[in-house]
């Protein structure tokens, strides 16, 4: 990614990610690998998008990827996607949220844009599992809205300089750890 | 190319010696030092002989050189029986002086009726692309096959074999038949000469049909004569096979001069001489032209049929073998375990139901609630333009990791073209499944899983699969009950297989139900409960064989129960409508071959349908006379305790039970007393689902029911089997509808009719 605006402003944090279980390294050539899910040390994570998303695929081992924004259509999050799009499959899948008590709008280009106000697709969004999710950072909401994503993404990107960054990022990576 | 045990086709027939003959450099070489090959003589035609039967529409040929090998033979005429074989080359000729190509024919014969013969005189198998024509006089028929397909000559007709692969590839046919009773004649041939003359003239194939067999027919030759034009970007045997059996135009040209052109299969059916139902075989005669097969016995009734641990008269010796037993079985397990290439999962896990049905309420959903508690998504996907909406899935009763999406909604549909789940279950009708799974391929979806039956069509499966070659990602699995219920034989195989004496002797199954039809059900089960219920039988079959084995298949009896009512689902009995079309039972009897690796093929009887007694057990007994038995049902009211019901349980032979056996009068049979040794209970239908979501949460060896499903081959086998039965029910006389009507008599002499069907 050469974009220099979302090199400082992607701020990749591990969420939570398959384990690799012990002695799993001395398994058969012919056994199945993991599917999904790496081990990365925070800080140690590569922050270019393209990087990251190439790392999910590996993990994943071509199974399409799932990618939630939240706070659609803020700026970041339409920087965000602007940047994400040229990396996405056909078959991958992008979910936008607007921020809790926004209706949604903007054009969802491509991604399913969920109106959380309605019970059947607020259902939708608590069944998701992600592989990366976006949070803009700008809301106190973002917080209470990224615990409850403990265990279902492997990944989360906040704007480095957003105001609740770190607060997402702490929360995320203790619980993951506590996984 | 081996086609018979120590038969031998040369790949390069321009260079070979002869025909056929002993040594490496002939186009056919019999080696006669392998099993009953010495019993074969060869028999080469030459032009000379021939030369009698050169009349007519043939006169405008030169007849080649009377020294000339015209076609080659090789009988066999020995018990063990063995096919014959036979080998054509196109003749390179002149006609008034320029040059062509006759395709080479056997010139033709008429087969002469012998008393008590069996009226599929000969089975024909074609190994490279071939015609031959049957029938009589202005009725023939032009069956077109090629390499693998098998042709019936029926006895009372003419039969003509020719070669269609042109001068390249001579044509190479296997035959069997009992040469006692397979008599036949030239003499109308040398009368009026061969029935069809066909010749290449530059890039046209020039098909003659000779008056002398038909009156009707114009004086003129070349109104009895249909060119066919051979250009294109395909060899000529291609074209020529594809125009023959795909272009209406042609065939509307061959019924004028009065013959049919036939599309040959590997399937052909042998009609009995006596009443009695057609048995169909389509595996290879090199599988099936040995003792013990139903092929073999229909030539040869007189000759025992081998056993396992006894020698099988064609220099085999069947020997039972338990080891073999279980290393094939696990590998299998194996196979279908791994075939996911999914790792453990440590996250939550994604389910989607395609089909929330009635099914998915009291399968699925019970395994969910299992499960939630280690984190579930699960999304029921419906269209309600199909069903509505179940009372079960409204937004009210869902549990909070549920969701319902309904495909006809385009809010819905959008949700749902995007979902990306970590495993699909099909649980949709029938005939929809293999186009739900292609789409879930070109979705990329890791893992799908079918319920049986796995489709209804097998056209459908062929284009899963062709979906699958563009897009070789998805992981696809057969799913049913019993077999996934039944996964103590895989655990107990080694234990099963040396109760069994390490061979299997027979298999017996019954599925019946007592209750009626389902009205709710009637539309989809409409073409019968034999394609409904049989499935579980060929979902057990690969614990202890292959299922690409299964073959020689016979329908013994078809029908309907009657009173013929339905049950509304309010208690009332109300007529089927209209629209249910099929059986209600059948009894269907086939065989198929053992992990023993012996090659006696193993026979399998099986009873399924409504309106008889509630029976649901499948028995497999051993060559030494044990056998185990998987009852899937409950004790009844009244129901003896002591048998073992929902379970496992292991046989002592009849006169032979173990110490500490109990006996147990069998409920389903009085006249038979069970020695029970041991056994095992089964595990709910429920728990063994959620054993197949718990699979995606273990490492691939610690799967447990992954094993126990059906790889995408297997379950074309399955599919193929059933449209197999399914087609021989239909052409039993009268139709399904209208034989063996069950009420008032016996199916056999325990599967009754239930009382209070209406």
């Amino acid at each position: 990614m050469n974009n220099p605006i979302l090199n400082t402003l992607v701020q990749p944090i591990r969420t939570r990610g398959t384990l690799t279980r012990s002695g799993a390294e001395e398994e058969s050539a012919e056994a199945p690998r993991l599917t999904r899910g790496s081990v990365r040390a925070r800080g140690a994570l590569p922050a270019n998008l393209s990087t990251i998303v190439r790392d999910l695929r590996e993990a994943a081992q071509g199974i399409p990827l799932t990618f939630v924004l939240h706070g659609w259509d803020s700026p970041p999050a339409r920087t965000f996607i602007e940047a994400l799009r040229p990396l996405l499959w056909p078959e991958d899948a992008v979910w936008l949220t607007p921020h809790p008590g926004t209706p949604p709008s903007g054009d969802a280009g491509g991604g399913v844009l969920l109106d959380l106000s309605r019970s059947a697709e607020k259902r939708v969004y608590n069944n998701l599992v992600a592989d990366l999710i976006f949070f803009c950072g700008l809301e106190a909401s973002d917080v209470a809205t990224a615990a409850a994503w403990m265990g279902r993404a492997q990944l989360a990107i906040v704007p480095a300089d957003s105001p609740f960054a770190e607060r997402i990022g702490d929360l995320l990576l203790t619980e993951t750890l506590r996984l | 190319m081996e086609i018979i045990s120590g038969v031998q086709v040369n790949r390069l027939p321009g260079h070979a010696r002869r025909l056929i003959g002993y040594e490496p450099d002939d186009f056919v070489r019999i080696d006669r030092s392998t099993g009953g090959n010495a019993g074969y003589r060869i028999n080469e035609r030459k032009f000379a002989e021939l030369r009698d039967f050169w009349s007519g529409d043939w006169q405008d040929f030169r007849l080649p050189d009377l020294g000339r090998v015209a076609y080659s033979g090789a009988g066999h005429a020995a018990h063990p029986k063995q096919a014959n074989i036979t080998v054509l080359a196109d003749w390179s000729t002149e006609r008034r002086g320029v040059p062509v190509t006759i395709a080479a024919s056997s010139m033709g014969h008429d087969h002469l009726f012998v008393s008590g013969a069996p009226p599929s005189q000969e089975v024909y198998e074609f190994h490279s692309q071939g015609a031959l024509l049957t029938g009589r006089n202005a009725a023939l028929d032009l069956w077109i096959a090629k390499p693998g397909d098998k042709v019936v000559a029926p006895a009372d007709s003419h039969m003509t074999l020719y070669n269609l692969g042109g001068a390249d590839q001579p044509l190479v046919t296997l035959d069997f038949a009992d040469w006692t009773r397979n008599l036949s004649s030239k003499d109308r041939i040398r009368a009026t000469g061969p029935a069809m003359l066909l010749y290449y003239d530059g890039d046209t194939a020039c098909f003659t049909i000779n008056r002398k067999f038909n009156q009707d027919l114009p004086m003129d030759p070349a109104r009895r004569t249909i060119c066919v034009r051979l250009t294109g970007r395909s060899g000529r045997e291609e074209l020529l096979y594809d125009r023959l059996t795909g272009d209406f135009e042609l065939a509307g040209q061959f019924l004028a001069l009065g013959v049919r052109l036939r599309k040959a299969s590997p399937e052909v059916r042998l009609v009995p001489a006596e009443s009695g139902p057609p048995v169909s075989v389509s595996l290879p005669l090199r599988r099936l032209a040995r003792p013990g097969t139903a092929l073999y016995d229909y030539y040869f009734p007189d000759l025992a049929a081998p056993i396992a641990g006894l020698a099988a008269g064609d220099g085999r010796m069947a020997s039972p073998n338990a080891d073999s037993m279980v290393a094939k079985e696990a590998v299998a397990a194996q196979r279908r375990a791994s075939v996911a290439g999914y790792g453990p999962l440590t996250r939550r896990l994604t389910v989607l139901v395609e089909g929330p049905g009635d099914w998915a309420r009291k399968a699925y959903r019970p395994a969910f609630e299992r499960l939630a508690s280690r984190g579930l998504s699960v999304f029921y996907a419906n269209d309600s333009t199909w069903s509505k909406r179940p009372s079960w899935a409204e937004e009210s009763e869902l549990r909070p990791w549920e969701t319902y999406l309904d495909k006809a909604d385009p809010r819905n549909l959008a949700i749902y073209q995007k979902l990306i789940p970590d495993i699909v279950f099909i649980v949709t009708p029938d005939c929809t499944h293999s186009a739900v799974a292609s789409s879930w391929v070109t979705r990329r979806g890791p893992l799908c899983c079918v319920e049986k039956p796995f489709d209804s069509e097998l056209g459908h499966v062929d284009n899963l699969i062709a979906v699958l070659g563009r897009h070789p990602f998805t992981a696809i699995l057969g799913l049913d009950h019993y077999q996934l219920r039944a996964r103590h034989i895989h655990d107990r195989m080694p234990e099963i297989a040396a109760h069994l004496g390490g061979a299997l002797s027979s298999v017996e199954f019954y599925m019946t139900e007592s209750k009626p039809l389902d009205l709710a059900r009637v539309k989809s089960l409409q073409f019968g409960l034999t394609l409904d219920m049989l499935p579980h039988l060929f979902a057990l079959i690969p614990y202890f064989g292959d299922l690409s084995s299964v073959d020689e298949i016979r329908v013994l009896e078809a029908g309907r129960y009657e009173p013929f009512l339905a049950d509304d689902g309010r208690g009332n009995r109300v007529p089927v409508p209209p629209v249910f079309r099929g059986e209600t039972f059948s009894k269907v009897e086939f065989t198929f071959e053992d992990y023993s690796g012996s090659g006696v093929r193993v026979p399998c009887t099986a009873t399924v349908g409504k309106g008889l007694v509630d029976r649901k057990y499948f028995e497999v007994r051993g060559v030494n006379g044990n056998s185990i038995r998987l009852d899937f049902g409950s004790c009844p009211e009244r129901g003896n305790p002591s048998y073992g019901w929902n379970g496992l349980m292991f046989f002592s032979s009849p006169g032979r039970g173990a110490s500490g056996a109990a006996e147990v009068a069998d409920p389903f049979d009085p006249s038979r007393t069970l020695s029970i040794e041991r056994f095992v209970p089964m595990e709910t239908t429920p728990a063994v689902y959620a054993r197949l979501l718990e699979d995606l949460l273990c490492a691939w060896e610690g799967r447990e029911a992954m094993g126990r499903t059906l790889l995408l081959p297997e379950a074309r086998e399955v599919v193929l089997s059933l449209d197999r039965i399914w087609k021989a029910i239909q052409d039993v006389p009268g139709g399904p509808a209208r034989v063996g009507h069950v009420s008032g008599r016996e199916l056999d002499s325990s599967a009754v009719p239930a009382a209070g069907i209406g």
